[in-house]
């Protein structure tokens, strides 16, 4: 069956999470990378400002374009909350006489949208020949001035059906779940990149153009291609979308690093769900403390590994005390959200609780023992190498580098996860060996 | 009619696509290697793919299949599947298998330095299971739920029965996985017999694509199964030739919708009318835009799920039109199917319409082949139904050869032999 309904917004998506946070992971030293090699990646900047970042590779039947927006939920106020959101809805679907995803698809091209905490993103998967046309598509998503209140409508309507629905993916919503109790009021990644109803209602059409004339400007933006096509050619593409745009200076963003809490805490919701979700949640490293973020990943793989994970063996196939568990992870511009979750029965939560503190203290005390450090680097590499397989895989992490830091973190990176040592894994456990805030979502009436 | 310059792009970008050139080498026991380097990639695919289909599982083991493949992951004579399980893991590697109505697949994914043990595991896997009795026992209640599930999935339900009306008797009418109680009935003895009949080299194509060059893929691959000895290839039995049955063929189910099936042979992968076909799928449902999205979801909004499909199969196929809707609106549904068929079949499709048809096909097609997965199981898939490992080469010229009249043929065959499966609630 083809799959007509092919939006996923990545935003409301636990999985695309993932997803991205597996784009963080290594390569192993030694052998040259070969995917997202630094010498097949060239970049470019536009006189006003707009990011160009080129991944070339001949041998590939497609070609992916993307452009990343440096604003997204973070950057709202608290009362415009889910405005970014929002925006990208009605960008990607265009005005009322045109839809510019139809140029895309009438090719057979692929295109989807997604708006995290700190970036926005837009892309095309098209045949090498449609290249012009994708990012043409592109730019007309992005170059908009006005927003007509039936789009604003109708597009709250479906992001506010899409939030009703949230507990039918209890994990998306303990991610959410996690984020605000963690962050609270206190940092502007506590609240949902999706806002809420009152929010949304509030936002008009004026309110969408003021957000875009800030943050949709040449300067704040990139443009990142990957796959079948010269750097030339691109760079020539993308003046001629995008060089006619004026720059603008753009709002002071900067705050203060997002505190460790002094003390953990438990949030538990009652829901229509039918199995006890549980996370412990921790403020992990920012993308500006690279050895930390490094650190964290391997000690997530060696943690949570599906199959080879501590957590897995003991708590999950040893004592069968839970029937999945795992760590979500993703590096953000701001220090972000490290969380062990687990699904179980809720008879077994406090249980699950103890048992997942107990592997964070011991991954703090003991020792690794031989080879786990090595094998746990070797699982990180392989999945770098599988979640990076296609042109658009590496467009989405190009892109993903590109909007919080700089798209060659991906290439500086690698050498660092390569040189984690025990102890730094050691010093990483005892940061997350401290009080977690717990957040729980369970069956309503399921009193132990 | 044709913009020449325009296709002339399209033949450049298609046949670039394979810069590296596929070897393809075929064993003395019959086995068939294709070998695809991709210098560009860490990452290897290894797809297997046997010429076991429907018509090869006895009439009273059907979904012997199923069970089977799912054995193959569960020891061999040289090594437990847990054993097997972690070495592959600990390496960065998978491997699962898959069914379908022409052919059984066996794939192991590896990062490419790994490509020796990925390689010896899939050799031992398919030569040397052990089909331990206790996994046996374990397998069969896995696969009777898997089976379970298709049969009571709205769209399967309503496939089968489709498939039921178009092919009665033949071994396509079959549930693919087979019913509960026929893969309960099924025993170890059986399946070793089935393994020993059907797993010979002669039906078997292996198709390797990543970072590792051709030559070191085939010696290899030469290495672990040019000893496997060659049997002999079992006859196949054809399906008998029978008529469709003109009912209209209902499923109850307790769901909330209506699925709607209206379904009518076709050609047969690759034999006359295959392309035009295609091109009428396209045409149909190829994007947002296309006609039954058009007409069903956005003006008449009956339907959001609506799309047809045309299956690539070894045997005669069928063309559907598929519809989700209320209860209630059944009858409408089928009435604006139908009349979207009938306005294809009145007349030949304008000059655009029919470019970005065959624009979406081709570009559809180039995504489908973007991991290295998909390359190998499109060369070995492709060798099972006996087009050859490049038949994606030749469809590419196949569609753009395909001419408005053609289209209108196809829909105009089509009306002829329609027939209707539904699986909805009764009440």
């Amino acid at each position: 069956m083809r799959a007509l309904a092919r939006r996923r917004c990545e935003a409301l998506c636990a999985a695309g999470v993932l997803l991205a946070s597996a784009a963080l992971l290594a390569l192993p030293a030694g052998a040259p990378a070969l995917t997202l090699d630094p010498r097949s990646i060239r970049s470019a900047t536009l006189t006003n400002g707009l990011r160009l970042v080129v991944c070339e590779d001949q041998a590939a039947s497609v070609v992916s374009v993307g452009v990343v927006v440096r604003a997204g939920s973070a950057d709202e106020s608290p009362a415009e909350s889910g405005i970014a959101h929002l925006l990208e809805h009605i960008c990607w679907v265009g005005a009322a006489d045109s839809d510019p995803r139809e140029a895309i698809e009438e090719v057979g091209g692929y295109t989807n949208a997604g708006t995290l905490r700190d970036f926005t993103r837009y892309y095309a998967i098209v045949q090498p020949a449609d290249f012009a046309r994708s990012l043409q598509a592109l730019g007309d998503m992005l170059l908009r001035d006005e927003f007509d209140a039936a789009a604003i409508s109708r597009q709250r309507s479906l992001i506010l059906s899409e939030a009703a629905s949230r507990m039918d993916r209890p994990r998306a919503a303990l991610n959410d779940l996690a984020f605000a109790s963690l962050y609270g009021d206190a940092h502007p990644y506590g609240r949902h990149i999706e806002g809420t109803e009152q929010t949304l209602s509030r936002v008009t059409s004026a309110s969408l153009s003021r957000f875009h004339r800030t943050w949709y400007v040449p300067n704040n933006m990139a443009v990142i291609v990957a796959g079948k096509v010269g750097f030339d050619a691109a760079l020539a593409e993308v003046k001629r979308v995008f060089g006619g745009l004026a720059p603008a200076a753009l709002p002071p963003r900067s705050r203060p690093p997002m505190p460790r809490p002094a003390e953990g805490g438990e949030v538990v919701v009652e829901a229509p769900v039918q199995e006890a979700y549980l996370m412990a949640a921790f403020v992990g490293p920012a993308i500006s403390e690279p050895m930390a973020v490094a650190s964290s990943d391997v000690l997530a793989t060696l943690l949570a590994h599906p199959q080879m994970g501590r957590l897995a063996r003991e708590l999950r196939d040893r004592r069968a005390l839970v029937k999945a568990i795992g760590v979500d992870f993703l590096t953000q511009r701001e220090r972000g959200l490290f969380g062990v979750w687990a699904v179980c029965e809720p008879a077994t939560i406090p249980a699950a609780q103890e048992a997942i503190a107990a592997e964070l203290a011991r991954a703090a005390s003991q020792p690794l023992a031989a080879g786990e450090l090595a094998s746990a680097k070797r699982l990180l590499a392989s999945d770098y190498a599988f979640a990076n397989e296609t042109a658009g895989d590496r467009a989405g992490s190009l892109g993903f580098y590109e909007a919080i830091d700089t798209y060659r973190t991906a290439s500086q990176y690698l050498g660092l996860v390569h040189a984690v040592t025990a102890e730094q894994i050691a010093a990483t456990a005892a940061w997350y060996a401290g009080k977690p805030v717990w957040v729980v979502i369970k069956p309503a009436g399921g009193d132990q | 009619m044709r913009p020449g310059l325009l296709l002339l792009g399209l033949a450049l970008v298609a046949s670039a696509a394979f810069a590296e050139e596929p070897v393809r080498v075929v064993l003395p026991n019959g086995m068939r290697l294709i070998a695809k380097p991709d210098p560009g990639t860490e990452i290897v695919a290894l797809d297997l793919l046997l010429d076991v289909s429907a018509a090869d599982e006895p009439d009273d083991k059907v979904g012997i299949r199923l069970l089977t493949q799912r054995l193959l992951l569960r020891g061999t004579r040289n090594e437990s599947g847990d054993s097997m399980a972690q070495r592959l893991v600990a390496a960065g590697a998978s491997a699962d298998v898959s069914v379908g109505l022409d052919y059984v697949e066996l794939y192991v994914l590896a990062p490419a330095d790994a490509f020796t043990l990925a390689l010896a595991a899939l050799a031992d896997v398919v030569r040397a299971p052990a089909f331990l009795p206790e996994e046996v026992d374990r397998q069969k209640e896995g696969a009777a739920e898997l089976a379970q599930q298709s049969l009571t999935d709205p769209f399967q339900a309503a496939y089968l029965a489709l498939r039921q009306g178009l092919y009665p008797g033949d071994p396509y009418s079959r549930p693919t996985l087979g019913t509960p109680s026929s893969l309960r009935s099924i025993s170890r003895e059986d399946v070793i017999a089935f393994h020993g009949k059907h797993y010979r080299p002669g039906r078997t194509v292996l198709a390797v694509c990543g970072g590792l060059g051709a030559a070191r893929a085939i010696r290899a691959a030469r290495a672990a199964f040019g000893d496997w000895p060659a049997g002999t290839v079992p006859e196949r039995h054809p399906g008998p030739a029978s008529a469709p049955s003109p009912d209209i063929l209902v499923r109850e189910l307790p769901t909330r919708q209506a699925h709607l099936l209206l379904g009518s042979p076709a050609p047969a992968a690759g034999q006359p009318g295959y392309c035009a076909l295609q091109v009428l799928d396209a045409l149909l449902s190829g994007g947002a835009s296309a006609r039954l999205p058009k007409l069903l979801r956005e003006r008449l909004g009956l339907a959001y799920d609506v799309s047809s499909f045309y299956p690539t199969l070894a045997g005669p196929s069928h063309f559907g039109l598929y519809v989700v809707t209320d209860p209630y609106q059944v009858e409408a549904a089928r009435a604006a199917v139908v009349g979207l068929l009938k306005a294809l079949a009145r007349e030949p499709v304008s000059s655009p319409d029919l470019e970005r048809a065959k624009r979406y096909l081709l570009g559809s097609n180039a995504l489908a082949h973007q991991r290295m997965k998909d390359q190998a199981y499109s060369f070995a898939w492709y060798e099972i139904l006996a087009l050859g490992w490049d038949f994606d080469r030749r469809y590419a010229d196949g569609i753009r050869a395909v001419t408005a009249d053609q289209v209108q043929e196809a829909a105009q065959a089509l009306l002829g032999g329609l027939l209707i499966a539904l699986a909805m609630p009764m009440e």
